[in-house]
């Protein structure tokens, strides 16, 4: 069984209101036409019935006053044999204005429930956005603030609406950015579009980075009217800029280590071997002086080829994902 | 005559670049130059046999008497042992900083007394075998031992083979880097 809503109750009083001016109009219709004898006058008293249907129910009110018209048509033309003109006048009167107020009432709710419906549409981008959002005052005061805002930092937005932005649970950590905030508003007031970058500590008490900007929303001769402050949380973009540049700090640390232990070194053994070269034609260097100098050059080299392996083992291990293939290839 | 130091102060700390090519003449030149000057002079090679050295400095008139080594290459190219050799002593490896240090603390302390400069060839061959870190370190517990012993001291470099920021580390532990390059394009 589906609860009884407040919708309901709206719905059951319009029908004991309705209901209760039917039976007076069939009162009076009884009272002031059959025993009284006055046929004029009172049936004023009907349109009030008919255009209160007529607006609560559109056109569905005709059944009403075609009901109510065929009584008074009835009462007047069977019973009092009176001209048929006269009541047949005043109860088309009672149709076609129910018909009228009904169609205008049709309109109203149309676009009333279209008004309804965009309102409920921004409600729910302003809501159930991940940007926190709010409205202003051009003096500072904050008079809207989205869930996403108020859930961030697991405030009330009794606790935060009419107070001045910059004493609000999002600034109140950071003199400095209040009196940045501050000035903000200030030159948003003046139509300037603000934008820096601030932290917001968030309802476990981590602060948040985030890219503030404030704007103002004016009116047709230009001044602003409202400001409306917005917040993208850039947290998790700064951590992993951080990342990327500690990243690129290690591996130019690697490089360099490289670029020593690599290509000079290289040059050096280049050098030792021409050294050698020219000793042997020149005659100049004996047999067991050339062996283990050339053994070393031969060492050098096996070094310096662990030291290219090394090197790629530590990249290959910061690198992440990588086909086995390339793997094998690279370290061994 | 070749490439001297310029107005070479006493106990003080010389790093000297030279290119790659250039680097075994800057030696003897070098050591040529400290030996005029009265000195004894303790050659740390990791780059060549200390065999080969001494018979290139006795080709070049130097008085080999007054040139001790520690040689860092000779026993590990042969793999084995060499036969000793007199003032000279020999570590493992290139790469065996500890054994290094050890022979080069004992090599100062025989030579305490006397006028000595170190001369430690090379910094980038030693790059080979242990990193930049390790290099800084122990250039810097050798500077320290001299600077304690008020000797003089030489470390020959490849220029253009070190990264700008060990070399300004390498700076802070001399009193004055050469670029022995800079100086021959400037004379020419």
């Amino acid at each position: 069984m589906e609860p009884f809503t407040a919708r309901d109750m709206d719905e059951n009083k319009k029908i004991v209101t309705l209901s209760i001016l039917t039976v007076l109009c069939v009162f009076l219709e009884i009272i002031m036409h059959i025993y009284l004898g006055v046929s004029i006058g009172y049936t004023h008293f009907f349109y009030v019935l008919l255009v209160l249907a007529a607006i609560w129910y559109q056109r569905k009110a005709v059944i009403i006053a075609v009901c109510l018209a065929a009584t008074h048509l009835g009462i007047g033309y069977f019973m009092f044999n009176e001209s048929l003109w006269a009541p047949l006048l005043r109860s088309a009167m009672f149709v076609i204005v129910t018909i009228l107020v009904g169609i205008l009432s049709e309109e109203h709710k149309k676009a009333e429930g279209a008004l309804q419906e965009s309102e409920k549409k921004v409600r729910a981008l302003f809501d159930q956005t991940f940007q926190f959002i709010g409205m202003m005052t051009v003096d500072g005061t904050l008079i809207e603030a989205n869930k996403s805002a108020l859930k961030f930092s697991g405030v009330k937005e009794s606790d935060v609406l009419g107070k001045p932005f910059w004493e609000t649970p999002w600034w109140s950590h950071s003199p400095e950015l209040q009196e940045r905030l501050r000035a903000a508003v200030k030159n948003a007031a003046k139509g300037e579009f603000v934008r820096f970058e601030a932290t917001h500590p968030a309802a476990d008490g981590t602060l948040h980075s985030v890219d503030f900007s404030l704007k103002a929303v004016v009116d047709e001769a230009g001044n602003a009217v409202f400001l409306i402050p917005e917040g993208r949380d850039i947290t998790d973009l700064k951590r992993a800029e951080a990342a990327l540049r500690e990243s690129n700090e290690r591996y130019l640390v690697y490089i360099k280590e490289a670029a020593m232990r690599l290509k000079t070194p290289v040059e050096v053994v280049r050098q030792n071997i021409a050294n050698l070269v020219e000793d042997i034609k020149a005659g100049e260097i004996e047999r067991e002086r050339l062996v283990p100098q050339l053994q070393f050059q031969v060492k050098n080299m096996d070094q310096i080829r662990q030291n290219i392996l090394d090197l790629n083992k530590t990249i290959v291990d910061g690198f992440g994902e990588i086909p086995p293939a390339s793997k094998k290839f690279l370290t061994e | 005559m070749g490439y001297t130091i310029p107005d070479m102060k006493d106990h003080a700390l010389y790093l000297i670049m030279a290119s790659a090519a250039d680097i075994r003449n800057k030696n003897i030149e070098l050591i040529k130059t400290i030996v005029v000057r009265d000195y004894y002079v303790l050659v740390i090679t990791t780059n060549q046999l200390c065999d080969i050295l001494k018979k290139n400095y006795e080709q070049n008139g130097v008085p080999i008497d007054r040139i001790y080594f520690v040689d860092a290459v000779t026993k590990y190219a042969m793999g084995h042992d060499p036969l000793p050799l007199k003032n000279c002593r020999f570590v493992s490896n290139p790469g065996n900083l500890t054994d290094l240090g050890i022979a080069v603390t004992e090599t100062l302390k025989e030579l305490q007394g006397k006028k000595v400069c170190l001369l430690l060839d090379c910094v980038n061959s030693m790059l080979i075998y242990i990193s930049s870190q390790n290099i800084t370190k122990f250039i810097h517990f050798v500077t320290n031992k001299l600077r304690l012993l008020n000797f003089a001291g030489i470390f020959l470099a490849v220029e253009k083979g070190l990264d700008p920021d060990v070399l300004v580390q390498l700076t802070t532990f001399v009193d004055e880097v050469i670029d022995t390059d800079k100086i021959a394009q400037n004379n020419t």
